[in-house]
């Protein structure tokens, strides 16, 4: 298998979920860059707004989403080397872990709209709502398939012979966790 | 397997240390941390994506691919910071 990812057609995970990270993460650097852009326009009003979001929560949400990362990566050689209840139960580490992210997330989205911060309040808020919200749905959605996943695996659908589907949602999970990579330093910290 | 365990968990380890220094490096407020942490930021997202996601083991195109995207993350942010 890792000779056969080796060939441009087969990356880990699969060529369709590579061209969707490729497509994403320029799809945010361009988001990133716009919003760069528009801070040395507004370079006041972006600071003054930066102070209303907290970096230690940011900071805290960063470490849960790569410890869920370092789950997910571990539970592919657990399963490839036909060790699935460890490969289960590191599954099941990230999906809390991923939970525990948009808790936390949202627990920050209702204490800006508590404070009346919304999406027009101004053009900060209107990149952050729009940029972390997009991957707040990224991780909802990985939720579900690493959800999937882990009943997948305890049923023995997915073993040693057959784990494709679970190294393709590991990949979209990592995806998750890239995107979070790129948005948390610019939105909370510089 | 218990290599590649190994090796995750010391990616995991070094990219604990940077998100902490990257957090502190903020919180100074220095003159020169802008261009520290988007440098810092680029190692995590190297190390996320060579390690945990294994384009260590992908054909050269999808690595260029990766460092092509890392460096205009870079140049980006230098001209617009």
């Amino acid at each position: 298998m890792n000779q056969q990812h080796k060939s441009i057609y087969y990356p880990p995970g699969g060529i369709l979920i590579w061209f969707l990270i490729i497509l994403e993460i320029f799809t945010f650097l361009g988001g990133i860059m716009v919003f760069l852009n528009y801070r040395t326009e507004e370079l006041t009003l972006f600071q003054e707004a930066q102070q209303q979001l907290n970096p230690l929560i940011g900071t805290i949400n960063t470490i849960v989403l790569i410890i869920s990362g370092y789950f997910i990566a571990n539970s592919i050689h657990f399963i490839k080397n036909g060790e699935n209840k460890k490969a289960a139960r590191s599954i099941l580490i990230s999906l809390l872990l991923g939970v525990t992210f948009l808790i936390i997330k949202s627990v920050e989205y209702y204490a800006k709209i508590e404070q009346g911060i919304g999406f027009s309040d101004n053009t900060f808020f209107t990149f952050y709502w729009m940029m972390t919200g997009f991957h707040f749905i990224h991780v909802l959605l990985g939720i579900g398939l690493l959800t999937y996943m882990y009943i997948g695996i305890n049923k023995n659908t997915y073993h040693s012979e057959n784990y494709f589907d679970v190294e393709s949602s590991a990949t979209y999970w990592h995806l998750c966790d890239l995107i979070w990579i790129l948005i948390f330093p610019i939105f909370y910290l510089i | 397997m218990l290599k590649e365990i190994k090796i995750n968990t010391i990616t995991l380890t070094v990219l604990l240390v940077l998100i902490i220094a990257i957090f502190l490096l903020a919180e100074n407020k220095a003159s020169s941390s802008f261009s520290i942490i988007a440098s810092l930021t680029a190692i995590k997202f190297m190390a996320v994506s060579f390690q945990f996601m294994e384009t260590k083991k992908t054909n050269i195109f999808w690595k260029i691919l990766i460092c092509l995207f890392v460096i205009a993350f870079l140049i980006g942010v230098s001209v617009l910071s």
